[in-house]
């Protein structure tokens, strides 16, 4: 005689640490974290905006921080955010083929790094306007 | 056989899950002999052969094309029928049920919800005008099949879903394979369906709930880039969107 079929899916229980697995899933938390990095430095130069407003005086407290160590060592991590936020922006590019090229879509090498090469250069020229050059 | 005539073996931990017998999975052990020519799944095969009958999994064509065997062997969804023994270092190797689904017997697991996903994309060729049989066939170019050549290739073996963390967070997500069969019509000269298609995926549990962490790619067997596609459909629905916004009264 055949017994009854028991059917009871089991689901298994999700680890918060599901992201320390593998490497990119690390790589995409960081990826995803960088946007709130993006957003704090818009805030921050709100604020230099706000101190300028302030006259000379508001603009110099505001600088005395702004230099100060503490300041510099969120700015690297803000600026490391930042460049990680914008390569896998430009990597993901590729993804999207706009054009064709005999009839296959253009490689991905050549999408990103006229992205980056693009993006190199607008950033490159906006130094040079500011500040005369790195 | 090669070797030196001493039997190699080899170790593998297998996570079992016997619903009539207990409430929750559990680890098994067994060692086997090995060769260099054994893929995991011919371990498997070995296993219920030799040792244990009970032993529950899937598999069918043994040569990458029925999508079936697919588990997780050491933390990555792979096709058992192809993945060699001998390229894994760990020891033991470690083979549990694709993730993210829920378990129906030791690696057996649960694919409806999958293949409910798979329908709602409507993955079939729609038309305004259903035309007769015998005006003949719908045809194509060669060109025209190119397009969608790669997406068309998926076996359906889920193991994109498997490495889906935003699937593992949500179950109601659309996910890759779906979403990449979605891409496959909406490319086809043949279809006319691309307004319907479009409003029945780009939705709240649809193509914008990636947030393209990409793995899904990484660990497809067939290069079909299903990220790719969730990218190229989010193209689609922004463009499909921002025309009915800027030019209500044309034709989509």
């Amino acid at each position: 005689m055949a017994t009854a079929t028991v059917r009871k899916p089991y689901v298994r229980p999700r680890s918060a640490l599901w992201w320390t697995k593998n490497p990119r899933y690390l790589l995409f938390q960081l990826r995803e974290l960088s946007g709130a990095f993006v957003v704090l430095y818009a805030f921050l130069v709100l604020w230099q905006l706000w101190a300028l407003r302030g006259g000379e005086d508001a603009y110099y407290s505001f600088e005395l921080l702004w230099y100060s160590r503490p300041m510099m060592v969120l700015n690297a991590i803000i600026l490391g955010f930042a460049v990680l936020h914008s390569i896998t922006w430009f990597a993901l590019t590729a993804k999207v083929p706009l054009f064709r090229i005999r009839g296959r879509p253009p490689p991905a090498a050549l999408v990103v790094g006229a992205n980056v090469a693009i993006w190199v250069a607008i950033s490159y020229a906006i130094l040079r306007l500011l500040y005369g050059g790195l | 056989m090669a070797g030196t005539g001493t039997t190699r073996t080899i170790k593998l931990r297998i996570k079992r899950y016997r619903p009539e017998r207990s409430d929750e999975p559990f680890d098994q052990e067994f060692t086997i002999p090995f060769r260099d020519d054994m893929v995991v799944l011919d371990a498997l095969n070995y296993i219920k052969d030799h040792i244990d009958p009970t032993l529950a999994y899937r598999w069918s064509c043994r040569m990458g094309i029925c999508g079936s065997c697919g588990a997780n062997v050491d933390g990555t969804p792979k096709l058992t029928c192809a993945l060699y023994l001998k390229d894994l270092r760990k020891r033991p190797v470690v083979i549990e049920p694709l993730e993210n689904f829920a378990i129906l017997k030791d690696l057996v697991v649960d694919i409806e919800p999958f293949m409910e996903k798979l329908e709602s994309v409507k993955p079939y060729i729609i038309r305004p005008d259903d035309r007769p049989l015998e005006r003949g066939a719908y045809r194509q170019t060669p060109e025209e099949l190119d397009l969608y050549r790669q997406q068309s290739l998926c076996i359906n073996c889920m193991l994109c879903y498997a490495a889906c963390p935003v699937y593992g967070h949500d179950p109601k997500f659309l996910g890759p394979a779906a979403s990449a069969l979605a891409l496959r019509y909406e490319l086809d000269s043949r279809d006319k369906g691309s307004e319907e298609r479009l409003a029945a995926i780009a939705t709240e549990h649809g193509i914008w709930q990636c947030t393209f962490v990409g793995e899904c790619s990484v660990v497809c067997p067939k290069n079909v880039d299903p990220a790719g596609a969730i990218q190229q459909l989010k193209t689609r629905a922004a463009t499909r969107l921002m025309k009915a916004m800027l030019l209500p009264l044309a034709p989509r």
